[in-house]
This record gives structure tokens, sequence and C-alpha cells, in this order.
């Protein structure tokens, strides 16, 4: 599967990238803040996205909305709590930061069915 | 001239009433003539505890506490025949407790005078009390209010500027003060009080006078009647708005906190993952990752310092090469100064950590003569200024371009160009290693 990743940190976007490598999945692209991932989740082709809540301050959620609009599916990478998820978000996947491999794995397959 | 009492001429009937009267009244009653004490009745030994024998024939001064003598005695010895006046006055009595008292002094005739004394200590304590309780509402700034027996009318409320007053019965005050959405929880605990007969204590949410929503801490007590009926409620709301809103403030920082904490173990995750993934043996991937945990800290103390003045970029860069290489002739900064934005900051100070750390390993510091030359210049553009910086090595082992891209140049390039929209190039060639970044800073 193509894989668009939104996520602010340096770090843990390489950590995601590996991690959606090694599941044997494919990273069409990389944001890591909202300009650039409305941008791309407009023009990248991909199956599914990873989104993380919080870039550098802003809400990802206009990103979720435009998939939403796209008809593409998402589910949401957060060190929030399930509680920080308000409606109509709160009825997509989320993962819980740390992130692990096989929950990631899960996390794309239910998000895809 | 003749003695008005003599010359009186008064029916034996009536004069048996009047004196029955006299004897029988719960007033006490003093006959004096001149200053002196004449008669008294049973009301006035039962008062003074002074029978007739401790009274008769004294000075009346005497049954007077003696700071109130003066002020008495002025008006009593003005006393003119037919007049009369009241006064309060403390009397002395024979437990020596003194007993406030209201006197009515009359000159009926010549130099007779009658005194009718009542005990007026309790009204005194009620008044006494009425104006403490004034005193404190006046002090508090704190909303006072009085409510129906059954809440339904607001019968006054002072709002102190916090919320608006009212002065005439209100049976609206639930629209006009409460929310809405609130009117249920504030109305079952309402119902509860009035059930127990007793405070009436909720925090809750008011409309203020400004429109906007303030919180209130609101208390009442049921006030009884003579019967031990419940008359009305009387209360008071404080103003917890601030209150309420540092703790709101404090419950989203501490959501945002928790926030950072999980971001931050993510990092650190990130970290052991890609050390370990990526490292020749366990002791390297321990040196590594412990580096690299406290390359993280570093740059996470940028995130918390003063934002106002952003850190220097010499700071930044000095501080993250700083633990790899101790001896400043091998490491040359040189630029003019330029503030980083705080995020900026952190990804300078994490991404030359990873140069460093390749250095040590690979490069120019791996070697006992090679160096490390870091220069930049700044030029304004438009929303901000564009930094240029190269990282030289010279001096080093020989530069092969490396087999694969290995995680700490992969996480130079999210950095600064991912990050900060920068443009990164690496150089393996002679004379060695470089990387050149291309930042625009905002």
């Amino acid at each position: 599967m193509r894989v668009f990743l939104v996520e602010d940190e340096a770090m843990i976007a390489l950590y995601m990238e590996d991690l959606v490598a090694d599941l044997g999945h494919e990273i069409a692209a990389t944001a890591m803040r909202l300009g650039e991932a409305l941008e791309l989740a407009e023009q990248s082709d991909f199956d599914v996205a990873i989104l993380d809540i919080n870039l550098a301050g802003t809400m990802s959620f206009p990103v979720a909305d435009l998939l939403t609009a796209r008809g593409v599916p998402y589910l949401f990478a957060t060190g929030y709590g399930s509680a920080g998820i308000g409606p109509p978000y709160n009825e997509h996947v989320v993962v819980h930061k740390p992130v692990r491999a096989a929950d990631l794995g899960r996390a794309i397959t239910t998000a895809t069915l | 001239m003749p003695d008005p009492v003599e010359t009186m001429s008064v029916p034996s009937g009536a004069f048996r009433a009047l004196w029955w009267f006299y004897e029988n009244s719960k007033d006490a009653f003093l006959l004096m003539r001149g200053e002196a004490v004449e008669r008294i009745n049973p009301a006035w030994a039962r008062m003074t505890g002074f029978g007739a024998a401790q009274s008769d024939h004294q000075p009346v001064w005497r049954f007077i506490h003696p700071e109130d003598v003066e002020a008495v005695q002025a008006r009593y010895r003005a006393l003119t025949f037919g007049a009369r006046f009241d006064c309060e006055f403390r009397l002395a009595t024979s437990s020596g407790a003194p007993l406030w008292a209201r006197a009515d002094f009359i000159n009926g005739a010549e130099d007779w005078i009658l005194a009718i004394v009542r005990d007026i200590s309790a009204e005194r304590a009620l008044r006494e009390s009425e104006r403490r309780f004034r005193g404190l509402v006046n002090a508090t700034s704190d909303v006072v209010y009085r409510m129906s027996p059954d809440w339904r009318e607001m019968r006054a409320l002072d709002g102190r500027g916090f919320i608006a007053d009212t002065e005439t019965p209100s049976i609206a005050w639930i629209d006009e003060y409460l929310l809405p959405e609130d009117h249920p929880a504030i109305l079952e605990a309402i119902r509860d009080a009035i059930e127990r007969e007793d405070l009436f204590q909720l925090e809750h949410r008011v409309r203020r006078v400004d429109g906007s929503t303030g919180w209130t801490l609101s208390r009442a007590m049921p006030i009884r009647g003579e019967g031990g009926q419940i008359i009305e409620w009387f209360g008071t709301a404080s103003d917890v708005t601030e209150r309420r809103q540092a703790e709101e403030h404090l419950e989203l920082v501490a959501h945002e906190l928790s926030h950072r904490v999980k971001n931050n173990l993510a990092m650190i995750a990130a970290a052991a993952t890609q050390t370990f993934r990526n490292a020749s043996d366990l002791d390297d991937a321990q040196e590594t990752l412990m580096a690299r945990i406290e390359a993280l800290a570093r740059a996470s103390d940028l995130l918390t310092g003063d934002a106002k003045s952003g850190p220097a970029l010499r700071g930044v860069v000095a501080e993250a090469i700083q633990p790899h290489c101790g001896d400043a002739a091998r490491c040359l900064v040189t630029g003019p100064d330029v503030d980083l934005p705080v995020r900026a900051a952190h990804a300078f100070s994490l991404a030359f950590h990873e140069l460093a750390t390749n250095a040590v390993k690979h490069g120019a510091w791996s070697s006992e003569t090679g160096r490390v030359e870091v220069a930049w210049t700044a030029e304004r553009a438009p929303g901000g200024q564009h930094v240029r910086l190269s990282w030289r090595e010279r001096g080093g082992p020989p530069v092969t371009p490396p087999k694969r891209r290995g995680f700490g140049s992969r996480l130079v390039e999210r950095l600064l160009a991912g990050d900060l929209h920068g443009k990164v190039e690496y150089h393996f060639e002679r004379p060695g290693f470089e990387c050149l970044v291309d930042v625009p800073l905002a």
C-alpha cells in the first residue's frame, strides 16, 4: 500500500517511514507542516494516510477533512489521549505514540478495510 | 405654691387601680423626690436585684453606671414640672453586671419624678448583631442575595459589580443569572437544600454584568421565623471566575504536557529503534543512543527557553558539538550573530549532533589532526532571513561515499530540509566531507 505520512518531528517521521517500509508498505510522501500536508494530500497518489494531530502547534484536522472529501482513508498517530479527538474524527482509527510496528500494521489494515 | 399632689383630687377606686398597676407592672417603676429614691416597685427589685431596703432614700445615681451618670444627670436636673425625657443607659445591678435599660423620666409634680425603666439588653444585643451583620455585608465583596422559602422568587440581590443588582423581587432570576444548560443541576441542588432545610452550596456558572460567563461559589442558609418555619434563604456568592480559569488553564497545560511527554518518549523510541537498526555492535549502539538522548535533552531545553530573544546560532552550534570535540583548535566556528526561532534552534541542535557524531566515527575527528570548520552567512530575505551554512571537514582520513544512507544523514536532511524547508547537500570528496545547508528563517 502507498502511505502518506504527516508528522512534524523529524526523528519520529524517519522512524514511522521505516516502520511503514518494514510492514511491506511504501511511503508515497511525507509532510511535516500543515500547508505542505494540505498540498501533498491533494496532489499525491496514495492509499492511506497517517496523520499526527499536532503539527508544531497547529492541528492537522484540515488534512483529515480534505482526505474525507477525496475519499481516502486515514488514521491518526498521536501523543494525545483519545479524549483529545472530538467528532467526527473520533470515528477514525488512532494509534498512540510511541507507535509499535504491530499496532501500526493493524491500524493500516483496519483503516483501509 | 401648693404641692399639686396634695391638692389633686383622685377618686379612691382609680387610685387603688393605679396603685395595683404600679405594684404589678412588668416595667420597673422608680419614684423619686428630688434626686432620692422614694419608692420602688417589685419589677425594679427583680431587674436590679436591689429591694426597697437597698433602694429607698438612696440617690438615684447609685443605680446608674458611673460612665452614664453625667449624661442622665444633666437632663434630669433640667427637667421642669410637666416635662419628660427618655434615654438609654446602663443600670448598676446587685450582681455587678451592668444592664442596658431605657427609662422615661417624668416630672409629674414639683420635685416628684417618676422613672419607668425597661430592660433593653435583648434589643441592644439584636441591634449589635444587626450592626455587625450590616458591617459584614458591606465589607464582603461577595454577592448577597435573599430568596423566598421555595426559591421561586429572588427578593433582593446586591451584585457587587459582578452580576446585576436587583431590588425588586424577581421570579425570572433563573433565566436572568443562570445559563440554560446549567439549570437542571442547579435546580436539583436547590431542591435538595429545601428538602434538607439546610445549607445550599454549589459552584456554578453565572451571567456577569458585562455579559460574559463567570463562576461563582454560592452558599445560602435558611432563615427561620418565630414558629421555626423557613421564611427566607439568605445567601452569598463569591466570584471564583479567576480560580476556575486558572484551574482550566492548568488542566490544559497538564494535557499539553502529557502530549509532549508522550511525544518525547516517541522520539526516544524512534531514536532507539533507529540506533539499534544501524549499529555495528551493542556497545556502539548504547553509546550512540545515550548521545542521541543527551542531544534530545539539549534540544528540548531550547524549546522551553526564553522565547523573546531566540537562541543564538553560534551558541546552538557550540553546545551541540562541544561534547564531541573538546579541542577548540579542531573546531572553527565563524559567522555573524543570528537569532534562531526556537523551532529552528531545535532542528539545528539535533542536526549538529548528528554531524558531529559522524565526524567522530568516520570523519575529521576520527583522526588525530582533522578539524571541522563551521561557517555561515545571513542575508535578509522576504519575511525573515536566509542562512547559508557550511560544515567542512578538513585534514581527516580520505573520504569515501557511504554504501548506504545512514540514519544520521537522513535525520539531518529531515530536520533542515523537511522541518525548516531548507536545502541540504552532502559532498563526499577531497579535501573532506562537506554538508551545505541553505535555510530560510521566519
